[in-house]
């Protein structure tokens, strides 16, 4: 069965599509390209599987929304860039620069956790970024952290609803880069009388 | 060829104590040893004991929403163990999740920031609970002697936002998995017991002796899933093989236990 790459639908009315505009607008960090998805001819598919709508078009940043999920897309994209802006100074060696945007990110992470009503999944993905900068002392982050926290972010962005056990994977992969996520005091929060 | 067979301590110190000590110990202790071997029935002290205390306290912190009113209630828990942590109080975990201070002093401030440390050392909790179960058979180079009786079933969070890590004993309409191995081998159960002081007045020393001594007299009595429990550390020496070692960090218990039935335990 061959696959089809198809637009996304426009509505057949001419009248309508004078009438709808754009009201969104892009930020960093959000998934772009075609709105196209792939369609098995002679098939049933899905509407949810088959088509994938930007972020910001199904949340549109309206003046003066305050909601949690607007907040943090903003932020979201806020923190790609600085983190896409670091790995390309690490990327050239150029450390101070790149701990210089690593900072700045760090900055935001506060703000991002304040949108944690979002859901469990968010939040524990921005709260093992949080970890793992603290737990760096203050060391730089590699190349190789950044490129996982921005790649992490990247998905977040794109799906903030994430459920907490698929959020597991992404803080895996953080750990797997050598980032430490935990609080090394949980062991003393939790007093392990087994321990004693 | 050396080769350790891992105790629940070990388990528990690598995957429960992560950026600490102890962790870095057991791990190094672990690669000390060409082979690795984890009994199931580690993972079923461990599920049961440390892992359960820690989903404990993960919800604390979704009934309380607080960190300050958790501590508390850890610290009502066991007066004697609060009067030995007493470094550990918000202020230190507060210190240790290193948040912005710039607003201190403001009630309202305080009861919010209360809430969020809360959240994060909830979410903490919650990851790292997971994400040891997942790594639980990573830890050695092979996970040997399953239990037909014990279902290893993943912790899930509920929608009450609770823990539930249930089954965390074996199954109770059946005799222990273990128990026709045990009652084939008497003269280690009898070496065992004598090896259990018989003044002691530590319960679990108490419940051991007499589950041993149910094993020995009485066979056929079915063994079941409490006195399996009750048996502990004594399934340990019994059941390592032996070209192996016992590795665990309660050294005291397990090589007593162990020398009575010719093998060795050793501490990272």
């Amino acid at each position: 069965m061959t696959e089809t790459l198809i637009e996304f639908p426009k509505r057949e009315a001419a009248t309508r599509q004078n009438v709808v505009q754009d009201t969104t607008f892009r930020l960093p960090g959000t998934q772009v390209g075609p709105h196209s998805a792939a369609v098995k001819t002679g098939q049933a598919v899905q509407g949810s599987q088959a088509l994938t709508i930007e972020i910001d078009k199904l949340y549109p940043a309206t003046e003066g929304s305050a909601s949690d999920l607007i907040r943090a897309l903003g932020l979201l994209a806020d923190a790609i860039e600085l983190l896409e802006k670091a790995r390309a100074a690490a990327r050239n060696k150029e450390i101070v620069t790149s701990d210089r945007y690593t900072q700045r990110f760090k900055a935001l992470l506060a703000d991002l956790f304040g949108c944690r009503r979002i859901g469990d999944g968010y939040g524990v993905i921005i709260n093992s970024l949080h970890f793992a900068l603290v737990n760096q002392h203050g060391e730089p982050l590699s190349f190789e952290h950044l490129t996982t926290a921005w790649r992490v972010l990247k998905g977040l962005r794109n799906r903030p609803f994430v459920s907490f056990d698929e959020a597991m994977e992404s803080v895996g992969e953080l750990e797997a880069s050598n980032l430490k996520v935990d609080p090394v005091v949980l062991p003393e929060l939790v007093g392990d009388p087994e321990d004693e | 060829m050396n080769r350790a067979y891992v105790e629940t301590t070990i388990l528990t110190n690598v995957l429960l104590k992560p950026g600490s000590k102890k962790q870095a110990a057991a791990r190094s202790a672990l690669s000390r040893y060409e082979e690795t071997l984890l009994p199931v029935y580690s993972i079923k002290e461990w599920k049961a004991g440390p892992l359960d205390h820690y989903s404990y306290v993960h919800d604390k912190l979704v009934e309380t929403r607080s960190l300050a009113y958790t501590l508390s209630a850890i610290n009502a828990l066991n007066p004697v163990l609060e009067a030995r942590r007493k470094g550990t109080s918000v202020e230190a975990l507060e210190a240790a999740a290193m948040l912005d201070l710039a607003e201190a002093g403001s009630p309202r401030r305080d009861l919010s920031r209360d809430e969020e440390l809360a959240d994060r050392y909830r979410l903490a909790l919650a990851s790292l609970i997971k994400r040891s179960w997942q790594k639980r058979r990573k830890v050695t180079t092979e996970t040997i002697q399953d239990l037909e009786c014990y279902t290893e079933a993943e912790p899930r969070i509920g929608k009450d936002g609770f823990y539930d890590l249930t089954p965390k004993e074996c199954e109770r309409d059946r005799e222990c998995c273990l128990a026709e191995r045990l009652k084939a081998n008497r003269d280690a159960l009898v070496a065992l017991r004598a090896s259990i002081p018989e003044n002691s007045t530590r319960y679990e020393d108490r419940n051991r002796r007499k589950v041993l001594k149910q094993l020995i007299n009485t066979p056929k009595i079915l063994l079941d899933r409490d006195q399996c429990r009750w048996l502990g550390d004594a399934v340990f020496a019994f059941f390592c093989p032996e070209d192996a070692v016992i590795l665990t960090t309660n050294i005291g218990d397990h090589q007593r236990l162990a020398k009575a039935v010719g093998k060795r335990a050793e501490k990272p």
